[in-house]
């Protein structure tokens, strides 16, 4: 079994009016020892994903299973235990306490967990030795470099020798050479005994990675060919809250498109008749439908794959395809909100 | 906890230097109130102990022997020498507020007429007892000294001696003259008194007067003070009251300050008892801090008082548990921070 297991995993919430989704269905396992990139642009759920795992955020459905334990059916004590004992979080921003010292802010966790003086002490010295901290140990995060301060954020994460650690974006504010040490330092401390979950959008990851999930499907370079969508009354091109890498024009009929809002209600954005297109800005910015596509009446779409569609409207198929407000993106089939692959 | 609480107020110890300034003022002002207050209960204490008497004899219906003088005929104090339970008794002329005359300008003081021999007559701290027709004894408030002269009406006097500490209803200074003089100067030459200071208790009376014991007296002195009693220590609450604003204030203000802090601290597993502990903590060394700064410059501002002031000793040891409950009230007002802290926050970017 898996140390870490993510099932059919849905996190929704509402956000002004309307409902969003940046999780809807997500699978995921990560053995002992595996470096786990999620990638992934923003809003495609990563942060959102780490929160969960985190014991931070609790899920819409679905459950997470970490070391034999169900994340999401602990209680509020024992979740402020898992996220003490069982996952270390390395924030996007380092997040260190700006009143600690170095070796303060890794000692924090420790004496959460109710570990006194000289132990902390030196089990903070250790892990800031190992980081390659040892002569900064009483230096503030204001006077760490950026990648300083990253390598104290991870030793924090580290103290109590989690599982599982977490880390959002670890790259987000080094130069290259801070890069260089830190995604290191993550891949050597994805070992037996410890699996690391990394999200990024810095592809440059990729090749230290034992798995990547991505977040959003990619616009995929394979052009595939123009297909009739024919349509009744009523039925749906797509739904607000999937994913999908198709855009479509329209032939004949109307398509409306509707915002799904927290009440219920649907609020109409657009009204798209013939030669009139939609649903291009999903596929190609990997983020789900922000809302949903319906037939008004019997109707006939060609669907596109995103890249043939830039391609078509870039030659010149421009003034054959009217442009509307583009604010939709589409496919009929609902997709699975991230693929995994080893 | 120690560690965190103790690291932010290093880093803000401005911001707490100047919550820690402020309730200092106020826990000092509190305290001063608290020895005007005081001061009043002292200044009674002073006065009745020093006529000397177990008891007073006084017109029925008087409310005091020091306040609310009425004329007893001077041929009463052999009756009432003749009481048994009487050891001694001497007669008293008290007027409570007469204005006199002193080379520095008009002054409002106590006029008290005693036998220089008897009870009543004051023990001077500098220069000499009353001997005779002319001269005063004054308290050393009014500002004159041996030698000086003053003057109620048409009668002129000359200090002969000074006293320290004998005044009533809030500082008024008391003047000494004997017998024969107050009654000169306060009862148009009559021969009458105003009471009569007795040592021991008198077992009856003549009809029309009644005894007073030396506590009565001295309370009696206490009741016009009672409403300044009252608004003092009104004054003195809502001095607590803005050393809570103050400490508050601060302690909120950190706490807005440290929201991602906070969010971080529960993303790595801590609790919002943790959190709040941590304030509290704060808020009370600040407000203890602040209590005992209080206690030391608190004599400092009493010296610009021109009031001797008595601070109750359990004011001044009660000072640091005060302080320490309202720091402890004032850190509620970080509390909702603690509570709201949503860990989610610390995902965000910085």
């Amino acid at each position: 079994m898996a140390l870490l297991d993510v099932h059919d995993l849905v996190v929704e919430y509402i956000s002004g009016d309307y409902v969003v989704r940046p999780l809807d269905g997500l699978n995921l396992a990560a053995d002992d020892g595996e470096l786990v990139l999620l990638l992934g642009p923003s809003g495609s759920g990563k942060t959102t994903l780490l929160s969960c795992l985190a014991g931070i955020l609790t899920p819409t459905s679905g459950s997470i299973t970490v070391a034999g334990r169900q994340v999401t059916a602990l209680d509020a004590a024992a979740l402020a235990r898992y996220r003490r004992e069982t996952v270390g979080v390395v924030f996007q921003g380092f997040n260190l306490i700006a009143s600690l010292s170095a070796r303060e802010n890794v000692g924090v966790p420790l004496r959460l967990s109710g570990r006194r003086g000289r132990d902390i002490r030196s089990r903070a010295d250790a892990l800031l030795d190992s980081v390659g901290l040892g002569d900064r140990l009483g230096h503030r995060p204001g006077q760490l470099s950026g990648g300083q301060q990253q390598r104290v954020a991870i030793a924090r994460a580290l103290a109590l020798n989690p599982p599982v650690l977490l880390a959002d974006e670890p790259t987000a504010h080094l130069d290259h050479v801070q890069v260089e040490v830190v995604v290191g330092l993550l891949r050597r401390l994805a070992a037996p005994g410890r699996t690391v979950l990394v999200a990024t959008h810095d592809d440059r990851m990729i090749p230290l990675a034992d798995q990547v999930v991505e977040m959003a499907p990619k616009l995929t370079a394979e052009v595939v060919a123009p297909a009739r969508v024919e349509l009744k009354k009523g039925e749906l091109v797509f739904a607000q809250g999937s994913r999908g890498t198709l855009v479509y024009v329209v032939e004949s009929g109307r398509i409306e498109i509707v915002r799904e809002l927290a009440n219920g209600s649907e609020e109409r954005l657009a009204l798209v008749g013939p030669g009139e297109y939609f649903g291009e800005l999903g596929p190609m910015l990997g983020l789900p439908r922000s809302a949903t596509a319906r037939a008004m009446q019997k109707s006939v779409l060609t669907s596109y794959s995103a890249r043939d569609f830039r391609h078509r409207a870039g030659a010149g198929e421009r003034e054959r395809i009217k442009l509307i407000e583009p604010r939709t993106a589409a496919s009929p089939r609902r997709e699975r909100a991230a693929s995994a692959t080893k | 906890m120690w560690t965190v609480t103790l690291a932010d107020l290093r880093m803000r110890a401005r911001q707490f230097a100047v919550a820690v300034l402020g309730a200092t003022l106020v826990f000092a002002m509190a305290l001063i109130m608290a020895g005007l207050a005081g001061s009043f209960d002292a200044e009674a204490r002073r006065t009745v102990a020093s006529v000397g008497a177990d008891s007073y004899v006084v017109g029925s219906g008087v409310g005091g022997p020091f306040t609310s003088p009425a004329a007893l005929p001077g041929r009463m104090l052999a009756t009432i020498r003749h009481e048994p339970g009487v050891l001694q008794a001497d007669p008293l002329v008290v007027q409570p507020s007469l204005a006199v005359s002193t080379p520095t300008g008009k002054q409002f003081v106590h006029l008290i007429g005693v036998r220089p021999d008897g009870l009543g007559a004051p023990h001077v701290g500098t220069g000499r007892p009353l001997a005779g027709a002319g001269q005063a004894v004054v308290d050393d408030i009014t500002k004159l000294s041996v030698g000086q002269t003053f003057s109620i009406g048409p009668h002129r006097f000359t200090v002969v001696g000074t006293v320290h500490g004998l005044d009533y209803l809030a500082g008024v200074p008391i003047v000494f003259l004997t017998l024969h003089d107050a009654q000169q100067a306060a009862l148009g030459g009559h021969r009458d008194m105003t009471a009569v200071a007795v040592r021991g208790i008198p077992q009856s009376v003549p009809h029309g007067l009644t005894v007073m014991s030396a506590d009565q007296a001295r309370q009696d002195i206490l009741v016009p003070l009672q409403q300044a009693k009252g608004s003092i220590s009104t004054i003195r609450n809502f001095l607590f009251c803005v050393a809570v604003v103050i400490i508050a204030v601060v302690v909120y203000l950190s706490a807005l300050e440290r929201r991602r802090d906070f969010a971080v601290l529960k993303a790595i597993g801590s609790s919002t008892r943790w959190l709040y502990g941590g304030m509290a903590v704060q808020a009370a060394t600040i407000a203890l801090l602040s209590g005992l700064l209080a206690l030391a410059i608190e004599p400092l501002m009493a010296a610009g008082i021109p009031m001797q002031l008595a601070v109750p000793g359990s004011a001044r040891a009660a000072l640091p548990v005060l302080a320490l409950a309202i720091g402890l009230l004032a850190s509620l007002a970080g509390l909702r921070q603690a509570v709201r802290a949503d860990p989610a926050l610390a995902f965000g970017s910085a």
